[in-house]
């Protein structure tokens, strides 16, 4: 069979050339044979495809250091050194976070100790009773400066105020 | 047993000399497989050392010596996979400025007009890179640039030696079809 009785091999076939050689029908293997238009136009693709592996040679750079792993323990994460900008901001959310919820305890805290103490002393006056009544086997429901308050106020002197104080044996529920 | 096998061997037990003979053998290659997927020199030579300890950590595993080569460029892939993740989470945390850096150092031996090729080429790349679709951009560059046979190409991506063929044959169409890029190329080669 003679080369111009047959077809060209056609672009597809020809692009199996350079893959799968193996593809190629008998005929069209005949062919690539015998036709040197089809084989210029496989050896220009050909070359066009070394001359990209070639280029891909020429125009790598230079590696600056040995490439060949010193360590194989990683000293340093590069990955840390990224981060540096989330980290700044988780920072600044801590910050923030902490600053409104963390004083509010405190905050809380202080006033319930007051409150307490101011308790404590209101009670302690309330419930204060000088040695005279006791003595006296008297109690007196109003605190220790109002007793004072209202002695100096009828000029209770001696006998300190023993109309505005109950006698405890009249604090006693009667039976009958 | 080739030479490759007899390292991988001696490698696994334990053998340093082999195992430095291995990683001088392949540190060039590895590199430009990296460098032209980031196009970022220091990144390329950080990924490039962490393939090598990820190679001395496992490299007891690999059960057949013969497919060694498959196997290296399989993490290489991977950790170049992994690269892009921590990328885009980085972009996406606004820690990083750009997701496609393309970052050489220029060496003061290299001229300019050879620094204005290797510009030109890396560009050429990249445009022929979005023509194409991801597996097809692997494949091409696999087989054309780091010069992987078909076989190391299907065990790498573990894929089918057919499916690997199909995508390299849509890939090289999409080649043939960019004029452009095919006239640069015939261009600086001249």
């Amino acid at each position: 069979m003679s080369v111009q009785a047959t077809k060209h091999l056609n672009d597809d076939a020809l692009l199996w050339t350079l893959i799968d050689p193996d593809k190629l029908k008998a005929s069209e293997k005949r062919h690539l044979q015998d036709c040197p238009i089809c084989q210029d136009m496989q050896t220009s693709l050909q070359v066009e495809l070394n001359d990209l592996k070639q280029k891909s040679q020429a125009f790598l750079p230079k590696p600056k250091r040995n490439l060949r792993p010193v360590s194989i323990e990683k000293t340093v994460s590069p990955v840390f050194f990224r981060m540096k900008k989330s980290l700044v901001y988780a920072f600044m959310i801590m910050i923030c976070v902490g600053g409104v919820f963390g004083l509010w305890p405190t905050q809380n805290k202080n006033f319930n100790n007051l409150a307490i103490e101011q308790a404590k002393d209101s009670i302690e006056n309330m419930l204060n009773v000088t040695d005279d009544t006791i003595n006296n086997g008297t109690y007196s429901i109003l605190p220790v400066t109002f007793q004072y308050i209202v002695a100096d106020e009828f000029e209770i002197m001696s006998t300190p105020f023993y109309d505005y104080v109950f006698p405890v044996s009249t604090l006693s529920v009667d039976d009958s | 047993m080739d030479q490759i096998s007899g390292w991988v061997k001696a490698a696994q037990s334990g053998n340093r000399y082999a195992l430095n003979q291995l990683i001088d053998h392949y540190q060039n290659d590895i590199f430009r497989f990296v460098y032209y997927r980031i196009h970022h020199q220091a990144d390329a030579e950080d990924l490039t050392q962490d393939i090598f300890i990820q190679v001395i950590k496992r490299i007891y595993t690999v059960k057949d010596h013969t497919l060694f080569k498959a196997w290296l460029y399989k993490i290489a892939r991977n950790r170049v996979t992994d690269f892009f993740r921590k990328k885009r989470f980085l972009f996406f945390m606004g820690t990083t400025g750009d997701l496609e850096l393309d970052t050489c150092e220029t060496d003061e031996n290299i001229s300019p007009e050879t620094e204005l090729n290797r510009k030109e080429f890396t560009m050429l790349l990249k445009s022929l890179s979005k023509d194409l679709s991801k597996w097809e951009r692997e494949i091409f560059l696999m087989r054309f640039i780091d010069d992987l046979d078909i076989k190391d190409i299907a065990l790498a991506l573990d894929k089918n030696e057919n499916t690997v063929k199909t995508h390299l044959f849509r890939a090289l169409q999409k080649f043939k079809k960019q004029k452009k890029i095919r006239e640069i190329l015939q261009t600086t080669t001249r």
